[in-house]
């Protein structure tokens, strides 16, 4: 399996970058999304609810792809494939360390009673990337 | 068939990058970044003979582009639709895209064959615009 680089790891973990996930319709084709992402425990992972159509898709076929590209600087992307597992045991706590991540804030401030947080998380089967050369 | 609006096709216009999702062989999504240009009709990226992406799509044209206002990663827009590959025109078009995101002309690759792919939107979703 490959693994992330440490510097691959901190650039998807450590920054407000966010990642365009794809995952696949029922009928094999490409869906495209924008997700917060993290990294950890060697897989990437971001955070979604429960029967939105990403969540449904990757509960039909697990296989994703996920990118995240250096705002400023589009010559620096990780991009990871592999297939997806949900889970949503630590799905609450995870959303609102997102929150921290991206908006500076201690708790999701979007948290909607009537939705069940989910996390994803892809194990990398294929990884490239560039702007990472020393 | 589903248009841009004006705010979505300045998305495309100006120099955001965009994410390219095809399909490889075995059916999995492939993820890669391009430059991205709107014709008023279709979205357009240009690649190269015998890259993934291009041999991807003359396999299974199905295709997801993604685009992302590089100041706000909170506009973004995102056309699926059916790849349309040519060659016609392609060098052109690769010089008029380094220009709009380098500002220089494009320096051809000796043996480089470019490609055009067009994709005329059949669904759009957006977030910001």
């Amino acid at each position: 399996m490959p693994q992330l680089t440490a510097k691959q790891r901190a650039f998807i973990a450590e920054n407000p970058f966010v990642g365009a996930v794809t995952t696949l319709r029922p009928d094999g084709s490409p869906h495209s999304t924008i997700v917060w992402v993290d990294a950890e425990n060697g897989v990437v992972t971001f955070n979604t609810a429960v029967g939105r159509a990403k969540e449904r898709y990757l509960r039909q076929d697990p296989r994703a792809a996920i990118m995240v590209v250096h705002p400023e600087n589009a010559y620096q992307w990780v991009s990871v494939s592999g297939p997806a597992e949900l889970t949503t045991e630590g799905a609450d706590a995870q959303i609102d360390h997102l929150a921290k991540k991206y908006l500076g804030q201690d708790e999701y401030p979007w948290r909607n009673p009537e939705e069940q947080r989910i996390t994803v998380k892809i194990r990398p089967e294929k990884v490239d990337s560039a702007g990472f050369d020393e | 068939m589903a248009a841009l609006t004006d705010e979505q096709a300045r998305l495309l216009l100006e120099p955001n990058f965009a994410t390219v999702g095809t399909l490889n062989p075995d059916g999995s999504p492939q993820l890669t970044i391009v430059w991205i240009d709107w014709d008023g009709e279709h979205v357009l990226f240009n690649t190269a003979a015998g890259r993934a992406k291009p041999r991807n799509l003359e396999r299974d044209p199905r295709v997801s582009v993604l685009v992302l206002d590089s100041e706000d990663g909170y506009r973004w827009v995102a056309v699926r639709g059916t790849a349309e590959l040519t060659t016609e025109g392609a060098d052109e078009h690769i010089d008029k895209l380094a220009r709009k995101y380098t500002g220089e002309g494009w320096q051809p690759k000796p043996g480089e064959r470019r490609l055009v792919v067009r994709v005329r939107p059949e669904h759009v979703s957006a977030y910001g615009l």
